[in-house]
């Protein structure tokens, strides 16, 4: 769906998924990141967790899945920022989502700055971080607005 | 004790436990390495294959988005682009032996060929990436790796050692493809 409304304040359409073993192995297998805390309850445990924790990298590819599906091909990613505030359980859904802070016309395109978080099922805000775009292809009236 | 019951005659001093606890934690071969690259390593030549599967594993269970599976060079269309998160020197690099990925949390310090803080668990504490031009099927990626620097916190059990690391990224042509600044929490 192609990008039509950049207005600061708006959410990008979200991301979800669940966590499980199926899911952090597959990214283990890629990323040859076999952390006993990813793999094991008990490892998890010994680490003060209730279990075995996903991945913050596979947590990070969700931010910019969040990005990329919004984006298409109308642009691109410049930069994205993540802070980790708390793991994230097996069973847990997860959901990413984003909303627009402000828009900046530059020669070829808009850059978006992008406030990112990303909460689980219970609630819980697990990660916050932002991301800066450059959009093409989107008419906005103005040069630059910020949210309030 | 003072009428308030704040005196802090027995109490520690949190300023002082810091201190304390970065002499403990952090020793001066540690602050020898700050600002020194530790590790420079070239890629194999990325994959149709290793993109498809990144992909396949970070959208999973649903289907990635069609320019990160599709034929690629190898079958005839143009080069795929990689996820801009992926990582190219996973499991193999050319020179290096494959073989069980240092996961403890003296990693950093096991490959630079010091003693490691006596410290068991390392979580990830955040990330920043700036992205240049994307990598692409068959592209050689460099990177040199370096700690930018270590400092203690306290945290609900104890200190915690922060250590900020930097990633430097570019391809066989010189161009830069990303630098990452990481910050790693060892407990």
């Amino acid at each position: 769906m192609p990008i039509t409304d950049i207005t600061p304040g708006t959410e990008i359409p979200s991301f979800v998924r669940q966590q499980n073993f199926h899911a952090w192995n597959r990214f283990a297998a890629v990323n040859d990141e076999f952390v006993p805390i990813h793999m094991h309850d008990a490892a998890g445990q010994a680490a003060g967790f209730p279990g075995a924790i996903g991945m913050g990298n596979l947590a990070c590819s969700y931010f910019h899945n969040v990005l990329r599906d919004w984006l298409g091909e109308q642009g691109r990613i410049c930069r994205v920022s993540v802070q980790y505030r708390q793991p994230n359980n097996q069973g847990s859904i997860l959901t990413t989502r984003g909303k627009i802070v402000s828009v900046s016309q530059k020669p070829a395109a808009h850059e978006v700055q992008i406030e990112l978080w990303m909460e689980d099922d219970a609630g819980r805000v697990l990660m916050n971080g932002e991301a800066l775009l450059e959009v093409t292809g989107v008419e906005v009236t103005g040069v630059e607005v910020t949210s309030p | 004790m003072s009428p308030s019951g704040n005196s802090l005659v027995g109490k520690a001093d949190p300023m002082t436990d810091i201190a304390d606890a970065e002499d403990a934690l952090i020793s001066d071969e540690m602050r020898g390495i700050e600002g020194r690259v530790l590790r420079s390593r070239t890629s194999y030549p990325i994959s149709a294959s290793d993109i498809r599967k990144w992909a396949i594993a970070v959208y999973y269970p649903e289907t990635p988005p069609a320019k990160f599976i599709g034929a690629g060079a190898a079958g005839g269309e143009e080069p795929l682009v990689a996820p801009e998160e992926f990582n190219p020197f996973a499991w193999a690099t050319p020179g290096a032996k494959p073989g069980p990925a240092d996961v403890s949390a003296g990693f950093i310090e096991n490959g630079a060929g010091i003693s490691p803080p006596q410290l068991k668990f390392i979580v990830n504490g955040g990330s920043a990436f700036e992205y240049g031009v994307p990598m692409r099927e068959g592209d050689v990626i460099t990177n040199e790796y370096s700690v930018k620097s270590y400092t203690v916190k306290q945290g609900k059990r104890g200190p915690l050692l922060m250590t900020e690391t930097q990633d430097r990224w570019i391809n066989q042509n010189g161009e830069h493809v990303r630098s990452i600044l990481m910050t790693l929490v060892r407990y």
